[in-house]
């Protein structure tokens, strides 16, 4: 561990075409965003970041939360601080309002970005379950344009997205939630207080009378990525919801996930967590739809 | 790199390497030295400064992502001699033991005091849960903070 | 000369100050955040040190490289296993010389933990002196590690230490036991007749950390006649002083270490750390002050609680009377020795101390192992012995069908029995105990006899459980044995021609009031006014010795050690008074710095008019030196009852509320010490739940506060903290201590309130959610 951070080039663009393009050119080059993961890594776990390009001059452009027709979008550069306070945010997709505010602490949340989040690709990402059941897209700039990217398609391995060199995200689009949709994220820490997740479940429901028309479940920390359960999601789709058609789901959750044991928790004590928490994250989805 | 930036209500123009971090530039450059460096990674709170009104750890902030902003440490918060409402509550509430993570706690209900004027127990409490105190429990903090709250509410 | 009871309780009934909340002098600088700890002074041509330390659990180090660090311009020393002296020293502050182990090298060329020393520099900037670390090339010869106790025992296990030095002697080791002690008290035969039926059980806890929130810092000041002026954080500014003599050969009276308010402690900083004579190694090579300051991650290997396992046996009669006591312990200290015989002994003792028994017996040892050492942490061996004795008394009360209340109450000690504050060679006489005032009232808040079942609602079980803890106030009382303990203060009390006084004392102040109450303690004793009376830091030239701040002795032996110096000033001012006033000085009393006849009240002069009359005619101010070894260590009690709320799903646990009554004798800071028992829950949730450190190959995995778990804010429950009223004899103005005991039965009170939850006995610290599901299942 160090307290002092090596030697680096600094560089804050002022355009986006700016900053890909320093991305695309320089040595070992990453993205600053608020830094707490970056700095973190850097002083415990060696990481030596030759070239720091700064999204500082961008924040006005990226930091915003946007009604768009259809859509919402949120800049790559939003803290998780202006998320929870958004009340956009907190009656439009009140899953991904409840996950913001656990994370880490007031200090760490008012720094922190969503795009740095994702881009960090920690498998306990708590910003990761909740837009992967609202069907996020993600908006990526590169220096050859624009692409947009779901986000179920963006986790490659901890540490590690399907971003190109010279590519940063700018944008998460979530379309709007259609009536009769509910969604809830529920997590496991060690204690009460903002801690790490050792497990997460999100779920989002979409219910047609008394019918699950459509389910979707994604697990955060019992992974090498935040994914999706689609088995899980099979068992309710179609049919109505129950305890039955919970524990179901929960189940297969439970297959569908491969922990790892580390200081945190055990892989079967996780394995064990995921039927609860999906259990529990789709009953308060399908509390939520039907409120709706 | 050239860094202006206004600490305590004073502007500064500091050179200063770009892989410097806020917390040392506070406390060697300038001699603030109210805000600690108790772990380094934004884990236990005793380096909170506010950053444009927002409560931050400044162990995991460059001096240069700080250039053009206003940094308010705990050295700026008695005004000609008076003390803040907060620091005068930590005083009778006796919520100060051995002191160290004093002013990271008080910077941090400063900024979320002014979000959330009159936030619930459970509130104060999630807000300092980014604040380690080993010594004292942190009920008396709790109350301290509470009272404060109470007190501006009449005004 | 002993004063009857009345006079005391009168004197502490007519005292001003101690016993009021009032705010303490010290907050003031710290919330303007202009309070000064070592990482924030500033010194000219200060130097900055860094110690390398190495990787590898267990390996020889067969070269180091350092030419291309010493390339590097703004390197001013380099210091390797090569170029030290080589004579071996101890780290501990409270050895007498005879029983003092010294196992340290200033850097040995064998590496016994990850984390140990291996070579430091001293350069003009932390990141010059980060870069010139990491240049260094040390050539390691691997040895097998042993990472556990169970592992050093065994009969093919590597030696990790051949020889080490005890009382000055060389002592060759054949395996890795440095220290071992077995008691025994009364007839076995007897107690076991007399007892219908036996219980034993085994319970285990974890290896923890102190967790401060500063990071230990020392700077070392080089003097021109080769002397030291140190500023560290440190609880015992002479043991320092000791320790950094022997390390470096400098003559005591030429180190001088400073007072200065430490960031908490909890034991982790009463022991010199490794790098502070590596600082004051290098300022010397250097000839100019060097600063180390430890990284968050390197401050968890200088200490933390030791693992112990212990095997309990007792035997009761029908009718639940405790007649046999015995433990077996294995304590695993890390790879070098700091506080072992201590904490050999005291668990012994502390074991001893919790039931009367006509048989007791103890045996444990403790082994090196090649893992961070550990060291003294609030509690000291205390919280351990008291979760299994807590844990197995409930299972007898429940298994003889009786109220574990009840059962304790039949049990406890009393006045007139005997306390081993300290291990076995220190013994006091109870003379004083609300112990079951405690238990009863504590009881009674929080709902204890209509609940002694648990209460199951949906997903969620609630339960109560308690424990009673004690522990010594400081290390004094009457030696049973040869005297092994230091435990000694001393205070110098200053009256001068105003009327205002300066205290100074070399106690250090973990914040948790100590100096309010000597402030508190001199102005009644000597009648002044509180606001009058400044208590000043000073250094090891110009204070007289104390032990340290341990042991639950700030208040204690600390406040003795003002009062006796108070009081000597008292009888010289009133000498001065009498002859100015033609009154017998026994006829004379001081209140708010006015001396007055308690006979003819009319004649009276102020405090100043007196001092004045000794400088002028006596030529020197009101001066007392006090020295003090207190001949008592009373137990102070705390007894505590939980509320749990356990999930079945998740095997989480939330703990609802909390009742803690403390014995403290009088209460001199009531607010203060209210702080002392929430945070002594804090600590003691902490051992519950949240906090162990894990080793990963023999280096700690989890060296930083994401991992390591300290309780936060939203982790306390509701406090309801009370106070017996009693008065301790032995104590200045009746007081006992309590900085430790607060901690003491918290988990052992949790562990009990788990175990009614879920209908099994938790028998290994942390509580964890797996072994709680495990238990639910059956």
């Amino acid at each position: 561990m160090r307290d002092r951070l090596p030697c680096f080039d600094y560089y804050a663009p002022a355009t986006l075409a700016e900053a890909t393009h320093l991305l695309a050119s320089k040595e070992g080059a990453v993205v600053l965003q608020g830094g707490t993961d970056l700095w973190v890594a850097t002083k415990q776990k060696g990481l030596r970041p030759q070239s720091v390009v700064s999204l500082k001059k961008l924040r006005p452009l990226l930091s915003t939360i946007e009604e768009e027709d259809d859509r919402t979008l949120i800049g790559a550069s939003t803290t998780f601080s202006q998320i929870e306070r958004s009340l956009l945010i907190e009656r439009r997709f009140p899953v991904l309002h409840e996950a913001v505010r656990q994370i880490a602490s007031y200090q760490i949340r008012n720094t922190a970005t969503i795009g740095g989040n994702l881009c960090n690709a920690s498998p306990a990402a708590d910003s990761a379950p909740p837009l992967l059941v609202l069907d996020a897209t993600l908006v990526i700039q590169g220096p050859g344009g624009q692409r947009e990217l779901p986000i179920d398609g963006f986790f490659k391995g901890p540490g590690k997205t399907a971003l190109d060199r010279g590519e940063m995200l700018t944008h998460i689009s979530l379309p709007n939630p259609p009536p009769g949709a509910g969604a809830a994220f529920v997590k496991l820490g060690r204690r009460i207080s903002e801690d790490i997740s050792i497990a997460s479940a999100a779920a989002w429901v979409l219910l047609k009378g008394h019918r699950v028309e459509d389910v979707k479940i994604a697990l955060g920390s019992v992974a090498p990525t935040p994914l999706r359960a689609r088995h899980a999601e099979d068992a309710l789709k179609g049919g109505t919801p129950s305890e039955s058609s919970y524990e179901e789901a929960g189940q297969a959750a439970m297959q569908e996930c491969r922990p790892i044991t580390d200081v945190r928790a055990s892989a079967d004590y996780r394995r064990a967590m995921v039927r609860v928490l999906t259990k529990n994250a789709l009953k308060k989805a399908v509390e939520r739809a039907t409120e709706a | 790199m050239l860094v202006h930036l206004k600490v305590n209500g004073v502007d500064r123009s500091l050179d200063v390497p770009a892989n410097e971090i806020l917390l040392h530039t506070l406390r060697e450059r300038l001699s603030l030295t109210g805000a600690k460096e108790g772990c380094s990674t934004g884990d236990c709170g005793a380096c909170t400064v506010i950053i444009d009104g927002k409560a931050v750890n400044s162990c995991l902030v460059l001096t240069v992502e700080a250039d053009g902003s206003e940094v308010l440490t705990i050295e700026g918060l008695a005004k000609d001699g008076k003390l803040h409402p907060l620091q005068q509550a930590f005083i009778d509430e006796h919520a100060v033991q051995c002191g160290y993570c004093i002013p990271g706690v008080i910077m941090t209900s400063t900024a979320y005091l002014m979000e959330n004027p009159s936030p619930t127990k459970e509130e104060i409490e999630r807000a300092i849960a980014g604040n380690i105190c080993r010594c004292g429990g942190y009920k008396f903090m709790v109350d301290a903070i509470s009272k404060v709250s109470k007190l501006s509410k009449g005004q | 000369m002993m004063m009857s009871t009345e006079l005391l309780l009168q004197k502490r009934r007519t005292a001003r100050y101690v016993g009021k909340d009032l705010p303490r002098q010290d907050s003031l600088y710290k919330v303007l955040g202009s309070q000064e700890y070592v990482d924030d002074m500033k010194f000219d041509g200060l130097l900055y040190g860094k110690v390398l330390r190495s990787p590898l659990p267990h390996a020889d180090v067969v070269n180091v490289d350092v030419s291309d660090a010493a390339k590097l311009p703004g390197v001013k020393a380099i210091i390797t296993p090569f170029n030290v002296p080589t004579h071996r020293f101890t780290r501990h502050f409270t050895y007498v010389p005879w029983k003092e182990i010294r196992d340290r090298r200033l850097l040995d060329t064998r590496v016994r933990f990850v984390g140990d020393p291996v070579a430091a520099v001293a350069a003009t900037d932390p990141h010059l002196a980060e870069e010139a670390i990491s240049k260094i090339r040390v050539d390691y010869r691997e040895l097998p590690a042993v990472l556990s106790a169970d592992e050093s025992l065994r009969r093919d296990a590597p030696l990790i230490h051949e020889e080490i030095e005890v009382g000055g002697q060389i002592k060759k080791l054949e395996n890795n036991i440095p220290y071992s002690e077995v008691n025994e008290e009364g007839n076995s035969e007897q107690a076991y007749a007399e007892s219908t039926k036996v219980y034993e059980d085994t319970f285990s806890t974890q290896a923890l950390f102190n967790a401060p929130v500063e990071k230990r810092s020392i700077v070392a000041s080089p003097t021109p006649d080769g002397g030291l002026e140190v500023w560290c954080s440190t609880q015992s500014i002479h043991g320092l002083r000791y320790c950094l003599s022997q390390a470096l050969k400098v003559p005591l009276n030429k180190i001088n270490v400073h007072d200065v308010l430490i960031g908490g402690g909890f034991g982790l900083k009463y022991n010199m750390a490794m790098h502070e004579p590596i600082a004051g190694y290098l300022a010397l090579v250097a000839g100019r002050p060097v600063k180390i300051t430890m990284t968050r991650e390197e401050d968890f290997t200088n200490g933390g609680r030791r693992p112990v396992k212990m095997d309990l046996k007792v035997g009761v009669s029908k009718d639940g009377t405790i007649k046999a006591m015995e433990m077996d312990a294995v304590l695993q200290s890390g790879a070098y020795d700091d506080h072992i015989v201590g904490a050999v002994s005291c668990l012994g003792g502390w074991f001893f101390s919790m039931y009367r028994a006509k048989y007791r017996r103890y045996s444990g040892f403790s082994t090196y192992t090649n893992l961070p050492v550990y060291s003294a942490m609030r509690g000291f061996l205390n919280p351990q012995q008291n979760f299994a004795v807590e844990s197995l008394m409930d299972d007898i009360a429940e298994d003889l069908g009786l109220d574990p209340l009840e059962f304790r109450v039949k049990n406890i000690p009393r006045e007139g029995d005997f306390f081993y504050g300290q291990g076995f060679t220190v013994v006091t006489k109870i003379r004083s105990t609300g112990l079951e005032y405690l238990l009863r009232e504590g009881a009674k808040r929080i709902g204890w006899h209509d609940r002694r079942h648990p209460i199951r609602s949906g997903s969620k079980i609630r339960a109560i459980g308690f424990a009673w803890g004690h522990h010594s106030s400081g290390t004094g009382g009457e030696m049973t044995k040869t005297p092994d303990r230091i435990e000694s203060t001393g205070a110098i009390v200053k009256v001068n021609e105003d009327g205002t006084v300066n205290v100074v004392i070399g106690m250090v102040d973990h914040g948790g009031g100590t100096h309010e109450v000597y402030r508190k303690i001199c102005a009644d004793t000597l009648g002044v006014k509180l606001e009058d009376v400044r208590m000043r830091l000073g250094s090891t030239d110009f204070v007289p010795f104390d032990t340290g701040t341990h042991a639950c002795r700030g208040s204690f032996v600390g406040g003795t050690g003002v009062m006796k110096a108070a009081q000597e000033a008292k009888e010289l001012l009133l000498d001065e008074a009498s002859q100015l006033l033609e009154e017998p000085s026994s006829d004379l009393d001081v209140r708010d710095g006015r001396i007055y006849s308690k006979v003819n009240p009319q004649k009276a002069l102020s405090v100043a008019e007196a001092v004045m009359r000794a400088k002028t005619r006596g030529g020197g101010l009101i001066v007392a030196l006090s020295r003090v070894r207190p001949g008592a260590a009373p137990p102070n009690f705390v007894a505590c009852f939980a509320e749990v709320e356990v999930d079945r799903e998740t095997g989480t646990v939330e703990v609802k509320r909390m009742v803690a009554g403390a014995d403290v004798g009088t209460v001199v800071n009531p607010k203060d010490c209210v702080a002392q028992i929430h945070g002594g829950v804090a600590f003691g949730l902490g051992m519950s739940f949240l906090e162990e450190t894990c080793y990963q190959g023999g280096r700690i995995a989890n060296a930083g506060y994401l991992d390591y778990m300290v309780a936060r804010a939203p982790d306390m429950p509701q406090v309801d903290a009370f106070f017996a009223d009693t008065y301790e004899p032995t104590g200045p103005f009746g007081l006992k201590g309590i900085g430790e005991s607060s901690t003491n039965p918290v988990a052992s009170a949790v562990a009990n309130a788990v175990s009614r939850a879920v209908g099994k006995r938790m028998k290994v610290l942390p509580l964890k959610p797996e072994m709680i599901l495990s238990a639910l299942e059956k």
